[in-house]
């Protein structure tokens, strides 16, 4: 259970992260929420989202070394990326809940290893 | 689009982007798919050694080996034991005769095993195994020719881990004989820069025309294979296994080696080519990135095209770049011509002077006792810090002379050091003393980026997560490169109808070539795998027949893609690849193999993966055949006349003409169009 | 977009089947050539602390110039241009190679 712990983590950062940068976007904001974002919460949306994927390099590196770190970090960022294509395509709804799910997710995880 | 009218970069690149990877797409998907399978290939090939299936590899003996190997081959020059992993579940065991020169052996292996931890037990039966040809053998020579007893192996009594033992192997180069495949290994190596192959003594007969021939049955691969726990004998039917795909990956089948590389080099060139072309083409990169609009038509099959690739598209760069740098040499030789001036010696004692820091001395002929290896393991395993030992090789064993290598494994550990000088400690065997030379160099910045494109490419990682990214990544890849081949036949066809021209001949061989490339292709693995389980188990040269089976099938499918309608024709070799590689966990029961639940429940991942990975293939080729099937194409009347309702529209708003995938000049670029927007 | 006509065009500007033609053989055997070329130069004219080091650099560069050399001269608005496109690296890259002090 604890070994697949930093890969949770990373997984649930770069959901974040690549989930805000993507509600950032007026398409995609419009396809989640119906509404259109303000230009302030687009950019703030996409900032987070870049500093949530940083972070997620953390626990890859930390875990795997570097090297092999960033080589993990950008195939799980292929599949994460890929997962958010698909949902938005076909129910992009479930993405309004998935937010704040993965938000306590990471905690729950954070609290674990602590 | 015609050169002689202006024309945009976007355009041009559109242009290029489409006949790099037009020319060749069906063998850059081959090698996608074959490739991808050979991150696997140990585990397929375990695989297809059903008898193999029941070997518990929980716990492992030495001792006992060591007793076995001494009462099969008392006078051997040189044991090996090949520990199992969690990549080969089975124990090993060879040696090579007195009489066998060491030149005439296969030089040392290279398994991308795992390491990982494991208790071994104290006492265990080993018995005697069936003589065979598996794929998974792992040898070792000594490092210079002498006497050597080599034991490649943890040592024994260590209680928290084994090593899995591991090596470089060059592989043997001789006759083509199609046996070789099942254990060769690494010999492409013998065109790389030799710094990859470095650990090998006699780099001279890595070239071809110096190889002997292969001795039969015992110079390569392991002689017999023992189940790990109780000891019992394993016999293993004679397969290509997982390496038939992955030399296939690399040298095609059936033809001379280097014409082989040459155009599967070709190929990765048009790849690269075609992918920095498509880059450069794409206009909203980061717009589109997580955009896919399905059902309509072209535009979906651009967005599927552009999802495989954009998302992937680190790892595209990378593989390709990769595996032309692993041809590197045999590509672009004037490199190594003008700086050595064509003097090979120079090249490959350039590249040992940076490694080998020790002389080894030849046997005293003195008997002496050899001090214990486990605390030269560990000795050496502190000093490495975060690598662990793959090997342990014994020169001049029980000798006064004798010298213990610890050598690293292959595996694990950084990417960037790869495979770099300090990957060896040696110690007097009867002392103990360190003899290791001059401090281990780092390796230069050079060295680290192409060490870590290599083994990022061969997917040498200690850990399965990254090996699954990998082939992620690899089925991404394979995707990428049949969305674009039909998308393009989609667009012509297309075009055609909105001209009402009839498919030209050129139109008419990409289609049949689409089906039998991709479809056709998932339908020959399914029946190279159905292939090594129908042929028995004692039929001589069995291995030739699987790989025969498996271009009879791409043959047959080829005849089929091109006498059938095309849509017929997808949806029945869908179909069938769906149904014979969805069927293989079934199969794998019902020939002796370890069925699913059994191999779930008892913790054999290798085959369970293996059967969970064929199923989940199959269900998507069946799903994928159910689309095609339900799929139906807008009749002609009902393009045309949408085609001139939109036509009066956009021509009125001054608009370009919508979809055009046309070399009419006076159409907008394919790239212009991208812009649609959803 | 690219002017309609420029300064240097020549005969095969203007006709399709020969622009397409020469261009192809340019990007083939030009790129390859200039590769073959760039990998001879960059091998014996750098100096790493190995020397097989230069050779697995200059083999990485080599497949990168013939990339670029590829798309040079599918992109280049004329042939006369794709051609000094190919030329004048050729040129420098043989230079290096003849005489390396002339070019460091």
């Amino acid at each position: 259970m604890m070994e697949i712990l930093p890969d949770f983590l990373i997984l649930m950062l770069m959901f974040i992260g690549l989930g805000a940068i993507c509600v950032g976007m007026n398409r995609h904001a419009r396809q989640v929420f119906g509404i259109l974002p303000s230009l302030g919460m687009r950019c703030l949306r996409i900032a987070l989202g870049f500093v949530a994927l940083m972070v997620s390099l953390v626990p890859a590196i930390d875990d795997y070394g570097t090297s092999i770190g960033v080589a993990v970090w950008i195939g799980y960022l292929a599949v994460i990326a890929t997962m958010i294509g698909l949902v938005l395509t076909y129910y992009p709804r479930i993405l309004r809940p998935a937010f704040p799910m993965a938000l306590a997710g990471l905690l729950i995880a954070v609290l674990v290893s602590w | 689009m015609n050169f002689d009218r202006p024309r945009g970069l976007r355009q041009s690149m559109s242009w290029l982007h489409t006949y790099s990877g037009l020319t060749l797409g069906w063998l850059v998907f081959a090698i996608f798919v074959t490739g991808t399978l050979s991150f696997f290939r140990n585990e397929i090939t375990f695989w297809m050694q059903p008898e193999r299936h029941k070997a518990n590899s929980d716990i492992v003996t030495f001792e006992r080996a060591l007793g076995v190997l001494e009462s099969e081959a008392p006078n051997a020059r040189q044991w090996t034991m090949t520990l199992p992993g969690p990549r080969n579940p089975t124990l090993g065991i060879s040696w090579q005769n007195p009489q066998q020169n060491a030149q005439q052996n296969i030089r040392q292996t290279a398994i991308p095993n795992n390491n990982e931890r494991r208790v071994p037990s104290d006492t265990d039966t080993v018995g005697r195994g069936n003589e065979s040809n598996a794929g998974n053998a792992e040898r070792r020579s000594p490092r210079r020719q002498g006497e050597g007893v080599e034991m490649s192996a943890s040592a024994e009594g260590r209680p928290t881990r084994q090593g899995v033992a591991d090596a470089e192997r060059r592989g043997s180069r001789g006759n083509a004989e199609r046996r070789t495949m099942q254990t060769d290994e690494g010999d492409e190596e013998e065109l790389l820069s030799p710094r990859q192959s470095q650990n090998t003594l006699e780099q001279a007969q890595s070239r071809p025309q110096e190889q002997p021939q292969q001795q039969h049955g015992g110079a390569r691969g392991v002689r017999l294979t023992l189940d790990p726990a109780t000891g019992e004998k394993l016999g293993g039917r004679e397969t290509a296994g997982g390496n038939f795909l992955y030399r296939f990956h690399f040298e095609l089948y059936g033809m001379d080696r280097i014409w082989g590389r040459w155009i599967i080099g070709i190929a990765t060139m048009l790849m690269f080519i075609a992918i920095v072309s498509g880059v450069i083409v794409h206009r909203n990169i980061f717009k589109d990135f997580f955009t896919f609009r399905p059902a309509k038509g072209k535009r979906s099959w651009l967005d599927a095209h552009n999802g495989c690739s954009v998302l992937s598209l680190p790892f595209h760069i990378m593989i390709t770049f990769s595996g032309l740098l692993l041809f590197g040499n045999m590509m672009i030789p004037t490199a190594m011509q003008s700086a050595f001036k064509g003097d090979m010696d120079a090249y490959r004692q350039n590249v040992r002077n940076r490694m080998a820091n020790f002389e080894y001395k030849p046997p005293a002929g003195e008997r002496a006792t050899m001090i214990e290896i486990a605390p030269l393991v560990a000795a050496a395993e502190r000093t490495w810090k975060n690598r662990k030992a793959g090997s342990v090789i014994i020169t001049n064993p029980n000798d006064k002379h004798a010298v213990i290598e610890v050598r690293q494994s292959s595996i694990g550990g950084s990417l960037v050091a790869g495979r770099s000088a300090a990957q060896s400690l040696y110690f007097d065997g009867v002392s103990g003393q360190s003899l290791t030379g001059a401090d281990a160099a780092k390796p230069t910045t050079v060295q680290a980026i192409s060490n870590v494109l290599i083994l990022l490419h061969r997917g040498f990682f200690a850990s399965p997560i990254p090996r699954w990214l990998l082939f992620l990544g690899g089925v991404g890849g394979s995707l990428m490169v049949a969305t674009g081949l039909i998308m393009w036949r989609v667009a012509r066809q297309k075009d055609q109808e909105k001209q009402q021209r009839s498919s030209g001949a050129g139109f008419r061989v990409v289609e049949g070539l689409n089906v039998t490339g991709i479809a056709g292709l998932m339908v020959a693995i399914g029946a190279y795998f159905w292939a090594n389980r129908l042929i028995p188990a004692d039929v001589v040269g069995r291995n030739d027949w699987e790989i025969r089976a498996f271009f009879i099938v791409w043959a047959i499918t080829l005849i089929h893609a091109f006498t059938r309608q095309h849509k017929m024709a997808w949806v029945e070799q869908l179909a069938v690849a769906g149904i014979l590689i969805g069927l293989l966990p079934l199969l794998n029961a019902l020939t002796g193999g370890l069925a699913l639940s059994a191999s779930i429940g008892k913790g054999q991942w290798v085959v369970a993966g293996f059967d969970i990975t064929a199923l989940l293939m199959g269900v998507g080729l069946l799903y994928t055949t159910y689309r095609v099937y339900k799929y139906a194409p807008k009749t002609i009347a009902s393009i045309l006349t949408a085609g001139k309702a939109s036509e009066k529209k956009t021509h009125e708003q001054g608009m370009p003409l919508p979809d055009t995938f046309t070399s009419d000049p006076r159409s907008s670029s394919f790239a212009q169009r991208s812009e649609e927007s959803a | 977009m690219i002017k309609a006509h420029h300064r240097w065009m020549c005969f095969a500007d203007h006709r399709p089947a020969m622009n397409i033609s020469l261009r192809l053989f340019m990007a083939v055997f030009g790129g390859y050539g200039l590769a073959l070329l760039c990998g001879a130069a960059l091998a014996s004219g750098l100096s790493f602390a190995l020397a097989f080091d230069a050779v697995t650099f200059a083999v990485m560069i080599a497949f990168i110039v013939q990339l670029v050399a590829v798309i040079w001269v599918i992109a280049a608005a004329t042939l006369v241009r794709a051609a000094l496109g190919l030329i004048i690296p050729a040129a420098i890259f043989g230079a290096w190679l003849v005489a390396p002090q002339l070019v460091s």
